[in-house]
């Protein structure tokens, strides 16, 4: 098992199969890491850890034949947190699933969301909140993650400080 | 870059130097060193060079969350990884690429090589050859599902400054999407600029799909040391339906917003030295 890590650039650049002939180095990315790069890399760190961490896990890890993590299912979460997640954001737990597949999940300030990633295009996502008066959702995703933003945010907004107003 | 089939616009003399055809599908864990050395036996008539490259990680277009400025790419492996396997004809002007999740058909202009051989004569019918029997190997080998998620069509050009004098700051006078209002008020002399662009590319029913990535880039041409432009056009998004048509459907579909794209960007002095024959 390996984990490996490199950093993009600004935009998502295509990923080719071109060679890079008679392309000569008119772009030169800056020698230093900016700060803001390197506070976002140390804030993803434990989400790093933890699907290295449940990607080691044997078979039999739950002792009732729970299947070992499928390495897709690992990279997509990552993919998937690395560009939901605010700053203000807590961090979900990350738990395996029986079927080899990821589960990330907030309980938290009345709203329980469960996200379960199955590979890199099936996502399913169960969600309650107390506070709502239709409380309970469970939606499948794909591509589209526009469902599952909001609810994040939601997270985010909720776990802010509350700011008083001066009476 | 059309062909008498189609109402997209064509270019007598593009300066198109490589076009990419690929596929991303759920990984194979059974698609090993040895599985890819029985597929080279079928191809290596017409591909007799072999080379290996690292793998290419997952790539996905999704939409609904944020595009961060810079965000550390993470790939846990089980095993070792299995390279990517380069099968490449004598003249290296064509290849075959496979790795566990992907696979791919290049074209690529070679020094004495022919001129863009045109999309629906040459380029779609021979990627489908080399898919069909990549395709047909997996499923005699039980090597496991083909579940397509992403597809991806890549073109790109080299653009000679050499006919209209200009150099690496006179991007207004091959693209159009660059003012030459900035390069005359500017205090400073321009060098050079670099472009990146994104769209939104849309399904059948007006749904996301996919993306459209145009980068112009200043270069020099390695064999004169001339300044060029390196424009790149990349469609990439989810097939219209997971599985061989609708890797095919979102293909042409990335093409032809490819070639529009193309079109629309660069200015009517290039059209005319590239003999532009139709489209508005």
């Amino acid at each position: 098992m390996a984990a490996s890590l490199d950093y993009m650039t600004s935009l998502q650049m295509p990923q080719k199969f071109l060679s890079e002939r008679d392309r000569l180095g008119s772009r030169r990315d800056p020698a230093s890491e900016t700060l803001s790069e390197a506070m976002w890399y140390r804030r993803l760190s434990p989400i790093m850890a933890k699907l290295y961490e449940l990607s080691n896990l044997p078979g039999n890890w739950d002792s009732y034949g729970g299947q070992q993590v499928q390495p897709e299912c690992a990279n997509a979460t990552f993919e998937i947190l690395a560009t939901a997640l605010g700053e203000k954001t807590p961090l979900p737990w990350i738990v395996p699933t029986p079927d080899g597949h990821v589960q990330f999940e907030w309980h938290i300030h009345d709203m329980d969301l469960e996200v379960e990633v199955s590979s890199l295009a099936s996502i399913h996502v169960l969600y309650e909140d107390l506070r709502s008066e239709d409380p309970v959702e469970e939606f499948e995703l794909d591509y589209d993650l526009t469902k599952l933003q909001s609810l994040i945010d939601e997270i985010t907004r909720r776990s802010l400080p509350r700011t008083g107003t001066a009476g | 870059m059309k062909d008498q089939r189609s109402d997209l616009p064509e270019f007598e003399r593009p300066p198109l130097v490589e076009t990419a055809l690929s596929v991303q599908f759920a990984p194979l864990s059974g698609l090993d060193i040895p599985r890819i050395g029985l597929l080279w036996q079928q191809f290596r008539d017409r591909l007799p060079k072999v080379e290996q490259q690292p793998p290419l990680g997952p790539m996905v277009e999704r939409i609904g969350v944020r595009t961060s400025l810079g965000s550390p790419s993470f790939q846990v492996l089980q095993k070792p990884p299995i390279p990517r396997c380069w099968f490449l004809s004598k003249a290296e002007d064509e290849l075959v690429q496979i790795q566990q999740d992907r696979f791919g058909w290049n074209w690529r202009k070679t020094p004495d090589g022919q001129s863009y051989p045109r999309y629906e004569r040459t380029v779609r019918p021979r990627f489908i050859k080399y898919f069909q029997k990549f395709l047909k190997f997996l499923q005699d080998q039980g090597v496991g599902e083909f579940i397509p998620n992403q597809c991806e069509v890549t073109y790109a050009n080299e653009i000679s400054l050499d006919d209209i004098e200009a150099d690496h700051g006179m991007l207004d006078a091959v693209f159009r999407g660059w003012a030459g209002a900035y390069r005359e008020r500017s205090p400073l002399q321009l060098e050079s600029s670099r472009i990146e662009v994104r769209h939104l590319i849309p399904g059948p029913k007006g749904e996301f799909i996919g993306r459209l990535y145009i980068t112009i880039d200043p270069a020099f041409r390695r064999s004169d040391d001339r300044p060029i432009f390196f424009m790149q056009l990349t469609a990439r998004g989810k097939p219209l339906t997971p599985d061989y048509d609708g890797t095919l459907g979102f293909l042409d579909l990335g093409r032809r917003y490819i070639v529009e794209s193309f079109d629309a960007a660069t200015t009517p002095l290039m059209h005319k030295l590239w003999r532009k024959r139709n489209g508005s």
